[in-house]
């Protein structure tokens, strides 16, 4: 794994000391690299929870953290990704051990678990009626699979990152990704078979 | 073998392309072709594997009814990912603003 992704599995060090001028350059390349990115970031974490409040929270966490292990950070490599992997680490120690969904972090899987995954997982019936969030069709049914199919699919699909940067920021290995990956689109294939039907796609059932 | 995708939550297994009944593919044939294609479409294959799945989708009518549908799914992702209500916007900017100049005060 490349070092400008190693921010976990080791006690961080404290942030360095810096000059006035240090400081500056610091607070400079937080605000070139990583700012621009706060849209991502916020609609990541968006599609991640479904709330705006939580998303929100989870968006100013991120920039925090990043800023304060911004001199991990190599300049001039894959902020996006970086910033991801942060949000991704946050959501899951943070966030969802207090959510509804009591599901084992994404590391405690083995590839077997996968295949059983309805065993484990319900749909999330989300409906959203309140907020309004998600107008069309195949974002509502990208809304109802589990979180970590959800992500894969935000992360291939819409950020369009190759398998070994989804490794990276999942903590996944690449042919869980992978499997992973295509076991989502199996659901999501089949949440919007009615969907494919209206579109004139032939569609059959057994 | 149930193929892998007979997820049950109240409707009977519904289908697209390959795994039409009439399909000239075995179920476990279209498994490794709809495999391949999704790694063709998130751009995992190079050289000779690509080629291979470039001619499946033209001769294959099947094959090109799964291709066009995987395509239109990550496009239309793809476009509700971009049209950002101005709500979202006004908050990426707020955030972005409390963070502007220096972020730990």
């Amino acid at each position: 794994m490349s070092d400008e992704f190693r921010t976990r599995g080791r006690k961080p060090k404290p942030m360095p000391e810096l000059s006035p001028e240090q400081k500056l350059q610091y607070d400079e390349l937080f605000e070139r690299e990583m700012l621009p990115h706060t849209s991502s970031v916020y609609h990541y974490a968006l599609r991640l929870t479904g709330e705006r409040s939580l998303a929100q929270d989870l968006t100013q966490e991120t920039l925090f953290r990043a800023y304060r292990f911004l001199y991990q950070y190599k300049p001039s490599t894959n902020a996006k990704a970086w910033l991801l992997r942060i949000l991704h680490n946050t959501f899951i120690n943070h966030y969802r051990k207090a959510t509804k969904h009591p599901v084992s972090s994404m590391e405690a899987y083995n590839e077997e678990a996968i295949y059983n995954i309805e065993d484990t997982y319900a749909y999330n019936n989300y409906e959203d009626p309140v907020e309004g969030l998600f107008g069309d069709e195949v974002t509502r049914a990208l809304m109802q699979l589990p979180e970590d199919f959800r992500m894969l699919i935000i992360l291939a699909d819409i950020e369009e990152f190759s398998y070994k940067e989804i490794a990276q920021i999942t903590s996944l290995r690449i042919g869980t990704v992978r499997s992973r990956l295509h076991r989502a689109r199996k659901i999501l294939r089949e949440l919007l078979a009615d969907y494919a039907a209206s579109l004139g796609y032939e569609t059959w059932e057994d | 073998m149930q193929p892998l995708w007979g997820m049950k939550h109240g409707k009977t297994n519904r289908g697209i392309g390959l795994n039409r009944p009439d399909s000239p593919y075995s179920p476990e044939e279209c498994e490794a072709i709809i495999q391949k294609l999704e790694l063709f479409l998130d751009g995992q294959l190079t050289g000779k594997s690509r080629e291979e799945v470039e001619k499946l989708v033209q001769e294959c009518e099947y094959c090109a009814e799964q291709y066009h549908f995987e395509k239109r799914i990550r496009e239309i992702l793809r476009r509700s990912w971009k049209s950002v209500s101005q709500e979202a916007q006004n908050i990426v900017e707020n955030i972005r603003q409390r963070f502007r100049g220096r972020p730990a005060d």
